[in-house]
């Protein structure tokens, strides 16, 4: 009884003092707005861009233009080819972790994600992108591109791949409001280039 | 011949002797910058250090297994204990696939024996259809884990969040910091899916 006594009793006793500040790993590498690995290290194509990718089948051709474009805007503000984009119709409609880099337009989509208007997958081997997919969804979602003037509660597709294509360069989201990395883009509402926050991201790894 | 037999048997011992010279020095350059970098640490600090040092991690086909001889200290205090997996080689817009698994220190407490936090492989593996997966003594939640996507195969133990009376976390930096050999990875077969 003594002996369970002493044994819970000091055991009750201890209590493990850490409190929210108490934070000893120094030195974390600075993010930059890119996605890091476990150690910390900043996820990026490193010196293999550009960055090659197929307008599969499954996007309609009147996108290629604003696809285009939109790559072309990210190699502007970088005054670098980041990107590099082709249609190749005889590239396989499904998503694969196969090394090379597609963007789809997806029929059906998950109803739990109905939301989401597009999603970049990016993997890696250690910090070094090696697989790309840009999936839109175009099951839940209507797109517009430059000149159409039936906007309303449409997206515009250019600011869209914009947005997934920083992504696909390792950028995560943002809440600046100049920046295209932006979580929601609002139906209608155009945001097409990136803002100097993207840029200086841009900055620390190309 | 005996000359040339003592020579080579001299050079030998010196050279021996010099390696093991060697080798002393540096372990007591690490075990003495280790010493200096605990000394410098504050109380709370001390605490958390001690605290991720007691982690061991095993990670087999059937679960993942926690144990921190500090649990039942750990749950005095507080009442939940997240243990937070995360993929290591994949982001979807932006993010890490995650999958979260959180005790009740009210259960934990009613063992005062418990000093694991234990996950089963099937149980972790079926986040990949359901987002949420109520058990009888924990929650486990996930999330950018996709039922139309593969199931990440790479995984480590990214994070461990305790709520409470002392909210804090000990982060993937913390962990890799007092654990330098990465013990914390494993990887999840695809072919039993």
């Amino acid at each position: 009884m003594l002996l369970t006594f002493l044994i819970e009793g000091c055991s009750k006793g201890f209590i493990l003092r850490i409190g929210d500040q108490d934070i000893f790993a120094f030195g974390a590498v600075e993010g930059c707005n890119f996605v890091q690995n476990s150690q910390g290290v900043r996820i990026s194509w490193k010196s293999s861009v550009p960055a090659h990718f197929i307008i599969t089948s499954t996007v309609p051709p009147k996108y290629d233009a604003a696809i285009i474009k939109a790559a072309e805007t990210w190699n502007a503000s970088k005054r670098m080819t980041l990107i590099e984009v082709h249609r190749d119709n005889s590239y396989p409609t499904t998503a694969a972790n196969d090394g090379t880099n597609g963007i789809y337009f997806l029929n059906t989509w998950d109803s739990n994600e109905s939301k989401e208007q597009g999603r970049t997958a990016i993997k890696w081997d250690i910090s070094k992108i090696r697989d790309a997919d840009i999936k839109i969804n175009a099951q839940n979602f209507k797109f517009f591109v430059e000149g159409d003037t039936d906007k309303a509660g449409k997206v515009d597709i250019e600011s869209l791949i914009l947005h997934e294509m920083g992504h696909a360069l390792g950028l995560k989201h943002i809440g600046d409001e100049s920046s295209s990395m932006q979580p929601y883009l609002a139906a209608s509402v155009s945001r097409n280039s990136p803002g100097p926050v993207d840029i200086n991201s841009l900055n620390c790894e190309y | 011949m005996k000359k040339w037999l003592l020579l080579f048997a001299i050079v030998d011992f010196i050279f021996v002797a010099i390696v093991l010279k060697i080798s002393t020095t540096n372990q007591r350059t690490i075990a003495t910058e280790e010493d200096r970098f605990y000394s410098d640490l504050s109380d709370g600090q001390k605490n958390k250090y001690d605290f991720v040092k007691s982690f061991q991690f095993v990670a087999n086909t059937e679960k993942l297994v926690l144990t921190t001889d500090r649990l039942q200290a750990l749950c005095q205090t507080n009442s939940l204990v997240e243990i937070k997996f995360q993929a290591v080689n994949v982001a979807y817009a932006g993010f890490h696939p995650s999958i979260s698994h959180i005790f009740s220190c009210e259960n934990i407490r009613k063992d005062l024996s418990a000093s694991s936090l234990p996950t089963s492989i099937s149980d972790f593996k079926a986040l990949h259809k359901t987002s949420t997966l109520k058990l009888a003594d924990s929650e486990m939640r996930a999330t950018k884990v996709y039922p139309d996507e593969d199931f990440p195969t790479d995984w480590i133990l990214s994070e461990i969040i305790v709520t409470g009376e002392l909210n804090f976390s000990v982060s993937t930096a913390e962990m890799d910091k007092v654990h330098t050999d990465h013990r914390f990875e494993f990887s999840i077969p695809t072919s039993v899916e």
